[in-house]
């Protein structure tokens, strides 16, 4: 069945990133070039007993040098609130928007799209772990229950920029992010909004160390997506913002254009809450989707920024969907992990690997794997190890599968 | 490219008057459903009694094989028995085009996602520390598990999303379902809300409360549609425009006092529905009992009428009878397919204005409307 493309195109004009590898997409990206790892000994980590030393922990700007009409909202909000406003404020200043003084007359056309899979958990564990030791909970900071819930982070960006246009968040575990990106393109094609703000934001958390821990996913060592010996994922935080806008009025007001958006596939496994379908049937479909409806070829696919976390099941199905999408061109296709660099953001992980898979484009320069040293039969694909290297890349895909079977490919090509 | 159809096929509920529609119609005709009252810690500790709408004892084993029903938790349960509930209403009600796996899709959303699990993992790290972890307990914490659980049981293949949007998440996920199939995404879309109210998310909701402020009635349950592409023989209603808005100045937790959101949300429905303010005749409203939300909505209202000059439509609050939070604001579209079905309107506005200052409104037209 030939699916429609859809008419109204959508400009990137902004991107933000802040992760284990830099409080900036710019300086992030050099590391990403140079294939730094920034999964590294834990420093914030909570108590004894959990069970890795190691993740992708961000560093946090100071809160001193937010706009000031902004900086008061800092003071009540989550560690994933903090990393998705300082995205979206990048994100912002890419753009030209600067600050949310010379948005005033425009507020109300700005939508937020925000993945977030534990939203401020990390706060409501403070406050109720120190509710069990003894003070109870009525002693606990209220704030770290009022921020906790998964719509925090967007609710934090729309408050932050005072966006009164449409302000959506989704917890669809690890495709969260990249589903928050697909909804806000949406809502542009709809006229709904003339810009949005999207991506994901989470920071790490107990509920997510032990429980990975508990699921035995987690491997020791930095993770080494596609490797033969990859034994786990790495879990990280940060956040990964674009600014989506209209075409038409991105280019009337005369904005850069880092890269088009183009469009997304989604699916579901259905088959295991979290286990993906070893035949990648589901993720096959997802990638599909995402070309038909984008009116793209396989064969002007330049690169896909994998999922590859690096779970020996995880990495196998991603392959075999890759394979049967692209058949004999899937040799051709670089396909590097992201996750390699700066681990598992969880919600977060699709808005961050858009912003990387959209410098990748601008830049025309493939992001690495790190950490791979050879495939395993049957792994014949290109992952880019080690360093990053240049190509032209005309149209590059975004995958995220996550825990409940989700699947989502989000598609984009150069600017033109 | 020629925005399709909507149609909405089947109405599944779960909820204080029990597993399915008959007693959902009929607390709507009483205005009230059984209520509990337990006590928790307020502000400062007082004692804060709480009114509860708990969901009707319901045997998950009539709906679902036992082995499904043993892999899911207590939170997800529920939203996927009201999947259940709307996908043997729609098979009551006639024949339907069979719709391959591929392109059915799951749109369920929460507000406060299954806080009894992640409670209980909190209470074991607190306890035991970091290895009281247990794998079943953190896949089931994650908002999107019942969205899951849903496909597998229903066998859709196509696109999944939990969305969080307060107590209207439920309306969310019917927008967004709507739209894939609007957009020719999918063909059939399970989509609506679920909220549990456990003693742990309770005990938090007690301690927010500003002193001497009583809570309102609270409930829980689940509510889906199921949307799609073809009317079938008996569709209850057609979905004809959808519209989100946000209020940024809202406080964590409560709900916006700015009339500026939801204003922009009806009157985007109106507009895409192509429909004048007169010829509305229902339209469900998220008032539930919260002083802050009666009196947002109080002022809508009233601009709506000055602003239009007509009267008032016939407004209705399921929230208020079923208890504030339940279902996520999909018994409100559920309680309009009811009234649309039956006659009593021809065209209505969902517009529930949802704590965190969002508002997620539907325009739906009777059949022959």
């Amino acid at each position: 069945m030939s699916l429609p493309v859809p008419t109204r195109r959508i400009a990137i004009t902004g991107a933000g990133l802040l992760c284990a590898l830099g409080r900036t997409r710019r300086e992030s990206w050099e590391r990403v070039r140079e294939g730094t790892c920034g999964i590294r000994p834990f420093r914030r980590r909570p108590e004894e007993g959990y069970p890795t030393g190691i993740a992708g922990e961000a560093p946090l700007p100071d809160d001193r040098s937010v706009p000031p009409g902004g900086r008061n909202r800092m003071r009540c909000v989550s560690r994933s609130d903090r990393l998705a406003i300082w995205a979206a404020l990048e994100a912002l200043r890419e753009a030209g928007w600067h600050d949310g003084a010379h948005l005033s007359d425009r507020t109300a056309g700005f939508a937020v799209s925000l993945g977030s899979t534990t939203g401020g958990m990390q706060e409501a564990e403070d406050a109720f772990l120190e509710a069990a030791r003894g003070a109870g909970l009525c002693a606990a900071p209220s704030s770290g229950f009022r921020s906790s819930t998964c719509c925090h982070p967007a609710r934090a960006v729309a408050g932050w920029g005072g966006f009164a246009g449409p302000c959506i968040a989704n917890t669809t575990a690890c495709s969260s992010g990249a589903w928050a990106v697909a909804i806000a393109a949406e809502l542009i094609r709809a006229g709904e909004a003339d810009a949005a703000l999207c991506g994901g934001a989470d920071a790490l958390c107990r509920l997510t160390l032990s429980g990975f821990g508990a699921l035995r996913l987690l491997d020791p060592e930095p993770c080494r997506p596609f490797d033969a010996s990859r034994a786990g994922l790495s879990l990280g935080e940060g956040a990964g913002i674009l600014l989506l806008e209209d075409w038409e009025l991105a280019r009337r007001r005369g904005a850069r254009v880092l890269a088009e958006y183009l469009d997304y596939g989604a699916s579901c496994d259905a088959v295991h809450l979290t286990a993906s379908d070893p035949a990648g049937t589901g993720a096959a479909e997802a990638v599909r989707a995402a070309l038909g409806r984008s009116g793209v070829e396989p064969s002007q696919v330049d690169y896909i920024n994998a999922h590859g976390t690096g779970t020996p099941l995880n990495d196998a199905s991603e392959v075999a969907a890759i394979r049967q999408v692209f058949g004999g061109e899937a040799r051709r296709i670089p396909v590097s992990s992201s996750k390699s660099l700066f681990g598992h953001a969880l919600g977060a992980a699709g808005g961050m690997e858009a912003v990387l898979t959209v410098t990748a484009l601008e830049t025309q320069t493939l992001p690495p794997t790190r950490g791979w040293r050879s495939g395993e039969e049957g792994f014949d694909l290109d992952v880019v190890p080690a360093r990053a290297r240049p190509a032209p890349i005309r149209v590059a895909l975004s995958n995220n599968f996550g825990f409940g079977g989700g699947n989502v490919t989000l598609a984009f090509r150069k600017a033109a | 490219m020629t925005p399709r159809p909507v149609w909405i096929t089947g109405v599944g509920v779960l909820s204080a008057a029990g597993a399915g529609r008959p007693g959902f119609e009929e607390a709507l005709r009483a205005g009230a459903v059984p209520e509990t009252r337990e006590e928790f810690a307020g502000a400062c500790g007082a004692p804060l009694p709480v009114r509860i709408a708990r969901i009707a004892a319901t045997d998950p084993r009539s709906f679902l094989p036992a082995g499904r029903v043993r892999r899911m938790g207590a939170s997800s349960t529920p939203a996927v028995l009201a999947a259940v509930l709307a996908e043997r209403d729609a098979v009551s009600r006639g024949a339907h085009p069979e719709v391959p796996p591929s392109r059915r899709g799951v749109a369920l959303g929460t507000g406060f996602g299954p806080v009894s699990a992640t409670g209980a993992i909190l209470e074991m790290l607190a306890r035991e520390g970091p290895a009281g972890a247990e794998p079943f307990l953190f896949v089931e914490s994650l908002h999107n598990s019942a969205a899951g659980h849903a496909a597998i049981v229903l066998e859709c293949r196509g696109p999944t999303v939990t969305p969080v949007q307060g107590d209207a998440s439920g309306i969310a996920a019917a927008i967004l379902g709507s739209r894939w199939i609007r957009d020719d995404r999918a063909d059939r879309v399970y989509a609506g809300g679920a909220e549990e109210l456990s003693p742990f998310l309770l005990r938090i909701l007690a301690r927010l409360q500003p002193p001497r402020r009583s809570l309102p009635l609270l409930g829980e349950g689940a509510g889906v549609v199921r949307l799609d592409s073809e009317p079938g023989d008996r569709p209850f209603a057609r979905v004809v425009a959808t519209a989100i808005g946000h209020d940024p100045a809202a406080g964590d937790l409560e709900y916006g006092s700015d009339t500026a959101a939801p204003r922009r949300v009806l009157d985007r429905l109106l507009r895409e529905a192509k429909w004048s303010a007169s010829q509305v005749d229902l339209v469900v409203t998220g008032e539930n009992g919260f002083p802050r939300l009666a009196d947002l909505e109080r002022r809508v209202w009233a601009e709506w009428s000055v602003e239009t000059g007509d009267s008032l439509p016939r407004r209705i609050a399921p929230a208020n009878i079923f208890g504030a939070l339940a279902g996520s604001g999909s018994f409100g579209l559920a309680a309009a397919c009811l009234d649309l079905e039956a006659g009593r309107a021809r065209r209505a506005l969902v517009c529930i204005p949802a704590w965190g200052g969002t508002c997620q409104g539907l325009a739906l037209s009777a059949v022959t409307g």
